[in-house]
């Protein structure tokens, strides 16, 4: 028992260096783009888990071989509430617009548009946008040969250009940096967005890791010149308590400064940058509501037994602490 | 503690642990460090020796420190410890779920069970739902198993361990304690003695409930949400005490962010002793200290702070939607 | 290239065999684990090769594997950095040239950086012509190539290989990164922005005077808040390598830009590196001082929290620096009401900062403006809602004991530290405990006595353990200075107390106190005041207590007399040692061999 006492020496001076040492990286964009290895991974797991499917995420996906591939039963469910959501968007979207295109913001390592394809849906276009050191990644799993064959479901054969953008007729891949509207701006004009088309734009988990500022300008920037379009912002929610506290402060520790989360404090505030943005017509609605509310229960009964979560509350915290934000320039339909 | 002769000296009996290496794979533990595979294998010949003379109904005497919940939050359990005092100089009572969900299951356990062979009359241990083969594939103790040690030995002989675990324990024949609760199928403590209880935790019956029940403001038994053992209501568990006379049933299994909850008119206790749990939950922890005069009293405790929990860059992190 | 390994087997030095078709049967394996496996014993295999089939195998064989996982080609990068004597030394040092330039153009960041940092490693093997043949030709293909990585990658080998090579080739390389710093992709940019300073380095004085400070400046203005920030050290470190009068006509106006940047991340950066920044400037005049405060005093003022906190954890180190002349006026006059102003932060981790330097400025302006403008600062900090803040003050209070003079302390001070002896966090009050034997320094018998030894009373009982322990340490300390007389009037009576207290714990709190008071006052106290309070726990009901007392006589042995060891402590031990318990019987035997009884 001699040196109990001696424990708790100094532990102030180990936070303030950490935090030191996060925010000198705050800067390098790389942690932010790592999010994408972990999320791919997520959706991996969860696939293989059976909780939803997704013929292509294989083909994206590699295991550091000293990373279980493991996450517990809640971020799995999670991500299953996640992606039937937007697909629920999606498809509703698509329904009343098969000229539609669809433009993905931050998408990483996102098999949407195959899935899309295989499911035979109509749309005009998929165009996806990621920092260039992501989209340089994304297109060398694409253009590897493999099973299945993520190549032949293109319109016209890929045509790559720097490494980093992709150009395939009905699906566009560049490298942007989107808190730089110009730079995004000449970007969708290779990949020949169409403007007056109506657009679905995603965003999941994007917006968090920018300034306000430089999100209300992307908001903004992106309202102003798509004629028709419904932006789906999938991020954290009612984040001003413990939880959200603590969330900041792990994800500090992998170098993810949440710059952008002033805004994701509660659904007032996620609607009111989104009105201030020019969308007339915003919805905001929590991932647990989604979760309870919106989604196939069969499904969610069925997913909930393949690992039999026992501990509801871990799961219910989590998806009340994210959501979605619908902004559109039609009026939605309130289910 | 009650003192059994036959347990007390961990050199007697078959399986051979010198103290000494003993005190030495504690060291080693504390410093979050794993032991070898092949020590690994004696801690836990031994453990089983000396588990397996322990009743189904552990019978344990005042003073002792009570402890929820832990699941492998090895520096919370160290923030624990600064808080209650190291063993042996406080006596310790763990209602189970000492690993999965946290990043240091392996050391967690196995600390906690060298400090039961070392001092088997200072620290008593029960079992959790989360002592079990099954949960331990999903919720992470086999797979920090097989990447800690390249295989799955560690595990298999861990859930060896598990296996010989009391289920409960009675404090001055006045507390009963238990990881989850009452069950509709034991009336009484005697009902409980009669459990073969040296198995993988079954999906129903009897020792399943001990281990997965919850109280719930109701009266009777309820179909639990964690789809095993049952919410029981506040006049099973005063009708429990009544046949057993016991005042009060403590027990630990559900997250409570002040650390402890009273049910049903102080008859019924949830203590938690994870911090923070899973490192994102952000609630307190607490321990429940009895004096020898059967006196209770509270320590509440946060997560250890950041440097206390070894090299940052080493550290998992938890999961999050990114 | 399986057709030119054959399969033959080798012999190595120690005699054990390694088939060539293993290995690339291995590299080639589906299992990513074991392809890192033979990557890491890569050096093994080369050994087993020999030298010359290291060379015109094994890497051409690396150099067309490339296309693998990334955990794989980190590795090989890394072994690749040091190969140089398994391919033959610097005669062959270039063969590893072609392997590592294939993978610092590969997409992840982390590969890259890797193979730069080997490549730097193994370019200063080379010859110099071997450099000019070899070296260059691929620097030149990587600043040039088509892809960003490869641009990238290029940044980070001019440093290497610029002073070595010819005047000719030096223009060169000079013009090439001018382009890399004008390249379109910002991450490029970025690259030639972050070695710009070891470039610098060994540039000639008039070649950065004349060429450099061009591209320079075209970063400083850079769209990108992530090259601009790089330029901070840039900056910093081209004033230790350019003429005073060049450094205040081209580098100090860029740094001024920097200071006053609209990203607050350039901002931060700047704060972060302002003690350097203050000594790249070096003026000692008062103008120039004037001018560093005001930017220094801007930060700390600045709207962004982050920016906050990173100038006020430096405020110390700025302030030393400041020349003696001017720095006492500087500090009241400037830098003094600022701190007032972040005192109320609304930001926690910016007073956190504050209180973890703010101590250190005490030392530096001495004891009058201490007592006149600092206290009040430390006293509101002591009562601050954020327990960090009160934990920093508190655990550097120390830095300031010697100008503070004693009646301060006691009257401006102390009231605020009695408040911390109760506080909420334990960790604060665990700060406390160890500073009483200071206090106790400072302030005198009499006064500790009457205003804080009753707070090192109410901690042998506290809730925490830790807290207890520390507590019989510091009242070990206090009767080391205070003496045994003072222990005997004050400490036994409450260690009788805890003694007969009803919870073991503070019956074996009382213990511990004990044996620290032994260690304190020697034979003769032990015997009267200590031993008979042992002898009655050695007794007692509960068996930690009384094994604890077995453990404690081991220390309080070896303070006694040879005589009081028998007649006393021998019979107790003896006693323990036929106990019921195990514990006990077991600790007995370990003091009895401990203290030859």
């Amino acid at each position: 028992m001699e040196t109990e006492a001696d424990f708790g020496e100094n532990h102030f001076g180990g936070e303030v260096s950490l935090r030191r040492r996060t925010n000198s990286t705050c800067t390098d964009d790389y942690n932010v783009q790592r999010t994408n290895d972990d999320a791919t991974q997520c959706k991996y797991v969860a696939v293989q888990m059976h909780y939803f499917e997704d013929p292509f995420i294989h083909r994206f996906f590699f295991n550091t071989p000293d990373t279980p591939l493991r996450r517990d039963p809640e971020i799995s469910i999670g991500y299953w509430a996640r992606i039937s959501a937007i697909n629920k968007y999606v498809d509703d979207f698509l329904l009343a617009h098969p000229d539609g295109q669809i433009l993905n913001l931050g998408c990483g390592f996102d098999t949407l548009f195959w899935r899309l394809k295989a499911l035979g849906k109509v749309f005009s276009k998929v165009i996806e946008v990621d920092f260039s050191s992501v989209t340089a990644r994304k297109i060398r799993q694409i253009l590897k040969p493999g099973k299945p064959n993520l190549v032949e479901l293109f319109s016209q054969p890929p045509q790559e250009v720097q490494h980093c953008d992709l150009h395939c007729g009905d699906y566009e891949l560049v490298g942007a940096d989107i808190r730089q509207w110009n730079e995004l701006k000449e970007k969708l004009d290779c990949a020949k967005v169409d403007f007056t088309l109506p657009t679905m734009v995603i965003t999941e988990c994007v917006l968090v890791y920018m300034s306000e500022d430089q999100s209300a300008s992307l908001l903004a920037n992106l309202r102003n010149f798509f004629g028709k379009i419904v932006l789906i912002n999938y991020e954290q929610l009612n984040t001003n308590d413990t939880f959200g506290k603590v969330m900041q402060e792990n994800l500090a520790q992998r170098g993810l400064n949440l710059s952008g989360l002033a805004p994701c404090e509660s659904g007032e505030k996620q609607k009111a940058r989104f009105e201030a943005a020019g969308f007339p017509h915003v919805q905001v609605l929590d991932m647990s509501t989604i979760y309870k509310t919106q989604l196939d229960q069969t499904e969610r009964k069925r997913i909930e037994a393949i690992e039999h979560l026992d501990e509801m509350e871990l799961l219910y915290q989590l998806l009340q602490h994210y959501g979605i934000v619908i902004g559109s320039t039609e009026p939605l339909t309130s289910n | 503690m009650d003192t059994m002769a036959s347990q007390s000296d961990p050199t007697a009996g078959a399986s051979e642990v010198s103290l000494n290496d003993l005190d030495k794979q504690i060291e080693t533990l504390m410093r979050c460090e794993t032991i070898s595979e092949a020590e690994v294998k004696g801690l836990c010949a031994k453990a089983k020796e000396i588990l397996i003379q322990e009743g189904n109904v552990q019978i344990i005497n005042t003073p002792v420190t009570i402890c929820g919940d832990i699941h492998g939050q090895f520096y919370d359990l160290m923030e624990l410890f600064r808080v209650g005092g190291k063993i042996p100089y406080t006596n310790y009572l763990f209602l189970g779920d000492f690993v999965d969900r946290g990043h240091y299951s392996v050391e967690t356990f196995l600390l906690l069970l060298a400090l039961k062979v070392r001092y088997p009359d200072r620290m008593m241990l029960i079992r959790g739902n989360h002592e079990s083969r099954q949960i331990t594939q999903v919720y992470g103790f086999y797979d920090e198993c097989v990447r800690k040690y390249g295989n799955a030995t560690v595990w298999k002989c861990c859930t060896d361990v598990f296996d010989c675990l009391p289920l409960s324990a009675v404090i001055d024949g006045r507390i009963f304690c238990v990881h989850g609760g009452l069950s509709p199928s034991i009336q009484t403590l005697d009902e409980i003695r009669a459990i073969e209880r040296k198995q993988e935790v079954p999906h129903d019956g009897a020792m399943c409930d001990l281990l997965w029940s919850d109280p719930e403001d109701t009266i009777g038994w309820g179909m639990s949400p964690r789809g095993a053992g049952y919410l029981f209501g506040s006049d099973v568990a005063k009708q429990f005490c009544e046949s057993n006379n016991v005042d009060l049933i403590c027990r630990a299994h559900q997250l409570v962010m002040e650390g402890f909850k009273w049910h049903f008119n102080e008859t019924v206790l949830t203590v938690w002793s994870a911090p923070n749990y899973c490192y994102r939950c952000g609630n307190v922890a607490a321990i429940l200290e009895l004096d020898e005069n059967g006196n209770k009293d509270f320590s509440i405790f946060e997560a250890a702070p950041q440097e206390n929990r070894g090299a940052p860059a080493k550290k998992p992190l938890p999961d999050y939607f990114l | 290239m399986a057709a030119v390994m054959d399969t033959n087997v080798e012999e190595t030095e120690n005699g054990s065999l390694y088939p060539i078709a293993v290995l690339i049967d291995e590299l080639r394996n589906e299992d990513v684990q074991l392809r890192l496996n033979s990557i890491r014993k890569l050096s093994t295999i080369a050994l087993a090769l020999g030298v010359e089939r290291t060379r015109n195998e094994l890497i051409h064989f690396l150099t067309d594997t490339i296309y693998d996982e990334d955990e794989v080609l980190l590795v090989l990068a890394e072994q690749l950095g040091n190969f140089t004597p398994l391919v033959g030394g610097a005669d062959f040092v270039h063969c590893l040239l072609p392997p590592l330039e294939n993978l610092a153009t590969v997409e992840e960041t982390v590969v890259r950086d890797k193979a730069v940092e080997s490549l730097r490693k193994i370019a200063e093997k080379h010859s110099s012509a071997a450099l000019e043949e070899h070296f260059i030709p691929m620097v030149k293909r990587l600043a040039t190539g088509d892809w960003f990585t490869s641009r990238s990658s290029a940044c980070g080998l001019f440093s290497v290989c610029y002073p070595r090579v010819g005047p000719a080739v030096k223009a060169e390389l000079r013009n090439m990164y001018r382009q890399l710093c004008r390249d379109d992709t910002p991450m490029v940019r970025r690259a030639a922005a972050a070695k710009m300073g070891e470039f610098a380095k060994v540039l000639e004085k008039d070649a950065i005077v004349e060429e450099y400070n061009q591209m320079f400046l075209d970063l400083v203005i850079d769209e990108q808040d992530s090259v601009r920030l790089l330029m901070v050290e840039a900056c910093i470190a081209m004033s230790s390598v350019i003429p005073k009068a060049d450094m205040v006509k081209h580098v100090k106006p860029a740094l001024v830009a920097l200071i006053e940047d609209k990203s607050w991340r350039v901002r931060y950066m700047v704060a972060e590196k302002f003690v350097e920044l203050q000594n790249a400037l070096g003026g000692m005049d008062e103008s120039t001082v004037n001018e560093l405060v005001g930017y220094f005093t801007n930060l700390l003022k600045d709207a962004e929290g982050e920016v906050r906190g990173a100038a006020a954890q430096r405020i110390e180190g700025f302030c030393k620096t400041l020349p003696e002349a001017f720095r006492e006026q500087a500090i009241i006059n400037h830098i003094l009401p600022v701190i007032k102003e972040l005192v109320s932060d609304q930001n926690q981790h910016v007073k956190g900062e504050l209180a973890s330097v703010i101590m250190g400025l005490g030392p530096i302006v001495g004891k009058q403006v201490t007592e006149t403008h600092l206290l009040p600062i430390y006293t509101a900090m002591l009562r601050d809602s954020t327990a960090e803040v009160r934990l920093n003050i508190i655990s550097s209070l120390e830095k300031v004991s010697d100008v503070i003079g004693a009646s301060m302390m006691r009257d401006e001070v102390l009231p605020a530290v009695i408040e911390l002896g109760e506080d909420g966090k334990w960790r604060v009050r665990l700060a406390l405990v160890t500073l009483m034997p200071l206090l106790a320094q400072q302030l005198g018998r009499e006064f500790f006595d009457e205003k804080l030894l009753p707070l090192c009373m109410t901690w042998l009982t506290d809730h925490v353990h830790a807290i207890r322990e520390a507590a019989t340490n510091t009242l070990k300390q206090l009767t080391q200075k205070f003496g045994g007389e003072w222990a005997t009037r004050t400490l036994v009576p409450k260690a009788v107390q805890l003694s007969k207290d009803n919870n073991y714990l503070h019956r074996q709190t009382a213990l511990s106190m004990l044996t620290g008071l032994s260690e304190a006052v020697g034979n003769d106290q032990t015997v009267a005041d200590v031993l008979p309070i042992v002898k009655q726990l050695a007794n007692d009901n509960v068996p930690n207590v009384r094994f604890n007392v077995a453990k404690s006589l081991v220390r309080i042995g070896k303070i006694v007399s040879p005589s009081v060891l028998q007649s006393e402590i021998k019979p107790i031990l003896s006693q323990l040692g036929g106990d019921t318990d195990f514990d006990v019987r077991y600790f007995a035997d370990e003091a009895r061999t401990a203290l030859n009884l």
